[in-house]
């Protein structure tokens, strides 16, 4: 493990801490104020601010150390928290996480004043306020490295004492003098990328003096290795600075460096012989751990490395894995399903289809792909988890403010799907809030509550992920849109097209109908765009917009890109693959249960219930295949926007797992074809899109001049 | 006589590849180093030259950039800026 590696997990782990942070401020919004909410957020700025520390990135240090101290200051509950602070810290959450891509990308920092002198304001209004008997509180003008010991102070110090505030761990008899500490890293100090005289720079930064260096440990050129840590030292910090203090800028480095308190000890010995080492470590994790036991809330936040397995130990472990590795797992996984599918089909040439070997290994290849594909499973509020940002940046530049509301974040869909999916959402949720909500003043005026509302939602549904964007604005006004896609030459002067056609049109390239073009939305790049890249993910969009009362877009989405269920179906000498989570039932008619429709269409009474009965040949373009219903089967489906229809097939051979490899790639898109996959005898049967082909169906039976329209 | 510079940063690759370089000089004069470009020093370099300075005749330093200097003194190692060998 290199130091770039550390450093990327550094910037995981501080995503992991902005949405921690950012979830406790959106629970401290909703009205959760409690101590345990605003510890969180302090541990994750907190833990960034150590990362940012140790790998030499001054600025986010900086950043995180003024919101740090704001924090602390809401923690002792010195600082009121409001609403107005809340937003005020949320913005300087969104500051931070422009901090932390900047020292990722390695970018120049953010521009980050104004925010920080509202921090360092709120702080300094509550130390001007209500101070008295407290120890004395720095003055606006000192340093960030004083305020925090002086705020350190406060925040340890089980009651306020006399100015000079003698921490109680300060050696004997040294309260307000200075104490020391002693430190020797060893050869792991330097081996990780980690450079332990960034360390000597953060005691300096508290205020500490090297006093004493050990150098005779340094052998001559000929004995000498690179990686071994040779120097040790003893630096003398101020009587105000508590040893978790200094602890804490050890937390990330463990047992690479032995660390002894106070002038009775010192500098550690260059190799602890076996012993040792357990005789150095309780030091650290005593000095680390001492201050909980008062008891309060006001404890440091993150514990030292040491303590923090028994302490924290946690339900569930989980390991870091390169995704390329995993994806090979997976290709894997797709290549034995094929293998196991044409083994089975070999064995049932032999008239051994009933083994009990083969349903077994069928059993365990299901295994293996269920738990495969869970590894890629995750939660849609990383996505969701974004959107909070973007209202308030879009908030402040549209001025319109939205409440959001988020049902169904815990449902989980395959990571590239996760991935690719945060832009068609920005998107749409740029849209909603631009377009689809109005002015509060309009809003007003229409009866409605001036603060506009957004809700996403997610839910598995029929096999996909369901997510629903809706906002409660103005709708889609038709007769605005056909107008506009009149003067496009979208469509023809007089059409007559139905509310659905006429929202689709929005999808068209180059279509808007905003007024005026702003910076957030209206340049007519992006519904297109969106569709598209909803399309390629497997998905569909629609849309429902109620004028006068919102729209919403539905994105139906696949639980995985990769492996599902299908039914093999026969007509005439083709093999297609109809997907199992569309699949209702499957039944052979009688003639009585066939009800003709104009000239060529049947409806299918199913249960008194009639079904349009959608013969696959037809579209498939297969004309050895039968027409008779009464001679094939009829596959009742569901689909998403047309209901249940019947799809007219020869004859169901086969019902097993498929691996999906999409047309795209390999050929080009195919209407109606949502890919192909490999059978057991080595064919390639192509998996029906079943959404597009009942919509087709549906719309060449209706004509109009929408077809086109409806197929594209 | 032979002068090693110093890069600018002085990491503990600049330290592996320094230490090659002093164990070729000749070990009967001191080995002149010019720090006058260093802008970062890490520990590894830091004891290298510590180490330098007390083998053969130890070390001479010619330039010492001002980063060099804050860093040497945040260490306490004020003796790598005395020239010459050690005490």
């Amino acid at each position: 493990m290199n130091s770039d590696d550390i450093q990327n997990i550094f910037f995981i782990e501080c995503e992991e801490s902005l949405e921690a942070a950012e979830a406790g401020l959106d629970a401290c919004k909703a009205g959760t104020q409690d101590g345990e909410t605003i510890n969180a957020i302090f541990r994750a700025v907190h833990s960034i601010k150590g990362g940012a520390g140790a790998f030499g990135y001054a600025a986010l240090q900086a950043f995180t150390h003024t919101f740090e101290t704001l924090l602390s200051e809401v923690r002792e509950g010195s600082v009121a928290l409001d609403a107005e602070l809340v937003n005020m810290m949320l913005l300087a959450l969104d500051c931070l996480r422009d901090h932390v891509d900047a020292a990722r990308s390695g970018t120049d920092a953010p521009d980050d004043a104004a925010i920080m002198a509202r921090l360092e304001q709120a702080v300094e209004t509550s130390q001007a306020n209500g101070d008295a008997g407290a120890a004395a509180k720095p003055a606006s003008g000192k340093t960030q490295a004083e305020d925090l010991d002086a705020l350190l102070d406060d925040l340890l110090a089980a009651e306020p004492q006399d100015e000079d505030a003698p921490v109680e761990e300060a050696p004997a008899g040294e309260a307000a003098a200075t104490w020391q500490v002693h430190l020797r890293p060893h050869a792991g100090a330097m081996a990780n990328g980690s450079e332990p005289m960034l360390w000597l720079r953060e005691l300096r930064g508290l205020g500490g003096e090297c006093i004493a260096c050990d150098t005779d440990s340094v052998p001559p050129l000929g004995e000498f290795d690179v990686a071994e840590g040779y120097l040790g030292w003893t630096f003398a910090m101020p009587g105000e600075v508590t040893h978790e203090h200094v602890a804490e800028i050890f937390d990330f480095v463990g047992e690479d460096c032995s660390i002894a308190w106070g002038s009775e000890e010192t500098i550690p010995p260059l190799r602890p012989r076996p012993a040792e080492p357990a005789a150095a470590e309780p030091q650290v994790t005593e000095a680390a751990v001492e201050p909980a036991k008062p008891g309060d809330s006001k404890e440091v936040a993150k514990p030292a490395p040491a303590p923090a397995p028994a302490a924290q130990a946690a339900p569930t472990q989980s390991i870091r894995v390169d995704l390329s590795k995993l994806d090979t797992l997976i290709d894997g996984v797709g290549e034995l399903v094929i293998a196991q599918a044409m083994l089975a089909q070999r064995l049932a040439n032999e008239n051994l289809a009933h083994i009990e070997e083969l349903a077994m290994l069928e059993g365990l290849v299901r295994d293996i792909q269920e738990h495969a594909m869970a590894f890629r499973a995750q939660p849609i509020g990383s996505v969701f988890s974004r959107v909070p940002r973007l209202l308030r940046e879009l908030s402040s530049s549209t001025g319109k403010h939205v409440k959001l509301q988020v049902t169904g974040e815990t449902t989980e869909l395959d990571k590239t799907v996760i991935e690719r999916l945060s832009e068609p959402l920005t998107h749409l949720i740029r849209n909603a809030v631009d377009h689809g909500i109005e002015d509060a003043e309009e809003r007003q005026a229409a009866g409605k509550d001036p603060e506009g509302t957004l809700s996403l939602s997610a839910e598995q549904k029929a096999g996909r992920i369901v997510i629903r964007i809706a906002d409660d604005g103005r709708g889609i006004a038709a007769d605005k849109v056909l107008a506009k896609a009149v003067a496009n030459g979208l469509v023809e002067e007089g059409a007559q097209l139905s509310q659905d056609e006429i929202n689709n049109l929005i999808f068209a390239p180059g279509f808007s109908t905003a007024a005026q073009v702003s910076s957030i939305s209206g340049r007519g790049v992006g519904m297109d765009v969106v569709r598209q890249n909803v399309k390629d993910l497997g998905g569909r969009i629609t849309i429902e917009s109620t004028p006068g009362a919102g729209t919403a877009f539905v994105l139906a989405l696949p639980l995985t890109l990769a492996i599902s269920d299908g039914m093999i179906v026969q007509l005439g000498d083709q093999s297609l693959v109809i997907p199992l989570t569309h699949v209702v039932e499957s039944l052979r008619p009688q003639p009585g249960d066939l009800k003709g429709m104009g000239t060529d269409r049947q409806m299918l009474n199913v249960r008194g219930r009639f079904l349009p009965v959608v013969p696959l040949a037809a579209i498939a373009g297969r004309d050895m295949a039968t027409t008779d219903p009464c001679e094939g089967v009829l596959v009742i489906v569901e689909t998403e926007s047309y209901g249940q229809a019947a799809l007219l097939v020869d004859a169901i051979t086969d019902q097993r797992q498929f691996v999906i490899k999409t047309l795209d790639t390999h050929y080009r898109a195919v209407d109606s074809v949502a890919g192909a996959t490999i059978l057991g005898n080595g064919r390639v049967a192509l998996i029906v899109d079943v959404d597009q082909l009942v919509k087709t169906a549906s719309a060449m039976d209706q004509g109009g001049p929408a077809n086109l329209l409806a197929a594209a | 006589m032979q002068t090693i510079e110093l890069p600018p940063q002085c990491d503990r690759a600049a330290a592996v590849a320094l230490s090659g370089e002093l164990a070729e000089a000749p070990d009967t004069e001191p080995v002149r180093i010019d720090a006058g470009k260093v802008e970062r020093i890490g520990l590894a370099m830091l004891q290298l030259l510590v180490a330098a300075q007390r083998s053969g005749e130890g070390i001479e330093l010619v330039a010492a950039s001002e980063g060099f200097r804050e860093t040497v003194q945040l260490a306490g190692l004020d003796v790598l800026l005395a020239n010459g060998a050690e005490a």
